[in-house]
């Protein structure tokens, strides 16, 4: 396993809107947003995707920080995406090497995810196409 | 003492199909004060024709096409009902829906607002088979805090404010994400109260390309709510038998 992660696609919407990531899960009615270096994380996981090594490595050499003290919160938000399938492990996902130079500036700060319910039903209300596995179009 | 006066609110484009019995849902009500209110709101099929029919029991106004939400609310400023209740016009209320969203008010004046659930139905015009592209659950049950259950107190309405125009397939969610902040009294019921048509022309379906419309309305919810004060709560309403 070489721990590569890429956006659940066929499942969600997804949309960068005045500068914030905004999320909905088809199947469960969930959306969510992200604090800290949670969108960076996600550009770079719906950029085609990424290694929890590769995001760790570009987190800390971006921060000037030891990769053990970022290593931490990165596996644990990767792991909250795969809970809330919002992400799948896919070893073929392209893993292209990138430096984090778009990324946040200043100190490193945890990635947060942040999932609202309030809105479950009415996402889930609406009868709506499933979509090939490339994905609703969503729009950067 | 005279029972309460209910308007309903049906707009209708291009829909001419499903009206009747859209229509004919509304009139067969039980309760024994409703006044229907249908918007054509700039149809090109048959609806002219089918208002024609019923025009001695219905109100009926015809504007240039302004989308639901114009309809909507141009049916609100013709409607004298101290209730209100909308029903989108290929869908069909359950007999005996507006006595009981009437009973839920009886048993507690606190309320302001009663929703409940819907049955989705695939057209019967269409193979059963219609429904397997459609994702999740294409028919049965389940809760729809959509504008085709709300029955609600006028001036809750008013407090809740006007369906948004420049949404589309968003208009709902937008209304609702409002009628949570605005610290109105409501329920969901647990009862079927709706029956809503799949079929060909769904507008959610129709503008399945326009899905990123709820993105941008759940942006404008989070961005409100991050905006408001601490302790404004966002009511998420309570379900009932």
């Amino acid at each position: 396993v070489n721990d590569t992660y890429r956006v659940n696609a066929s499942d969600i919407m997804h949309e960068t809107i005045d500068g914030e990531v905004v999320i909905v899960n088809l199947d469960s009615g969930a959306y969510y947003a992200f604090d800290g270096s949670g969108e960076y994380i996600w550009n770079r996981l719906s950029d085609g995707g990424a290694s929890a090594a590769q995001l760790v490595t570009e987190l800390a050499s971006h921060y000037a920080s030891a990769a053990a003290d970022i290593e931490p919160a990165v596996r644990h938000f990767l792991q909250q995406l795969l809970d809330e399938q919002l992400i799948v492990a896919d070893d073929n996902a392209a893993a292209a090497s990138t430096t984090a130079a778009g990324g946040p500036s200043g100190v490193f700060v945890a990635p947060q995810l942040n999932k609202y319910t309030d809105m479950e039903a009415l996402l889930l209300a609406d009868p709506i196409h499933e979509v090939e596995a490339d994905g609703w179009p969503n729009l950067k | 003492m005279a029972s309460p006066l209910i308007s309903v609110i049906i707009p209708a484009y291009n829909c001419a199909k499903y009206l009747p019995e859209a229509i004919d849902s509304v009139l067969a009500q039980d309760y024994p004060r409703v006044e229907l209110i249908v918007i054509d709101d700039g149809s090109s099929d048959d609806t002219p024709r089918v208002l024609a029919a019923y025009h001695d029991r219905l109100t009926s106004q015809r504007q240039a096409n302004g989308g639901i939400a114009s309809a909507r609310n141009a049916g609100y400023r013709l409607a004298s009902g101290d209730f209100i209740a909308f029903l989108d016009a290929d869908d069909v209320f359950t007999p005996g829906r507006l006595r009981t969203q009437m009973a839920a008010f009886d048993a507690d004046p606190a309320l302001d607002c009663v929703q409940g659930f819907m049955e989705q139905f695939i057209s019967p015009e269409l193979p059963p088979q219609f429904g397997a592209g459609i994702r999740g659950k294409a028919v049965g049950v389940r809760a729809a805090p959509l504008a085709s259950t709300t029955l609600i107190r006028r001036d809750a309405y008013r407090r809740v404010g006007p369906w948004n125009e420049a949404l589309n397939i968003g208009v709902d969610m937008d209304w609702h994400s409002r009628l949570q902040e605005s610290g109105i009294h409501y329920r969901l019921l647990q009862q079927v109260l709706l029956r809503r048509r799949i079929h060909g022309s769904n507008t959610n379906l129709r503008f399945a390309h326009e899905q990123s419309e709820r993105l941008h309305v759940l942006k404008d919810i989070l961005d409100r709510r991050r905006k408001a004060p601490a302790d404004t709560a966002v009511n998420q309403g309570e379900t009932t038998a």
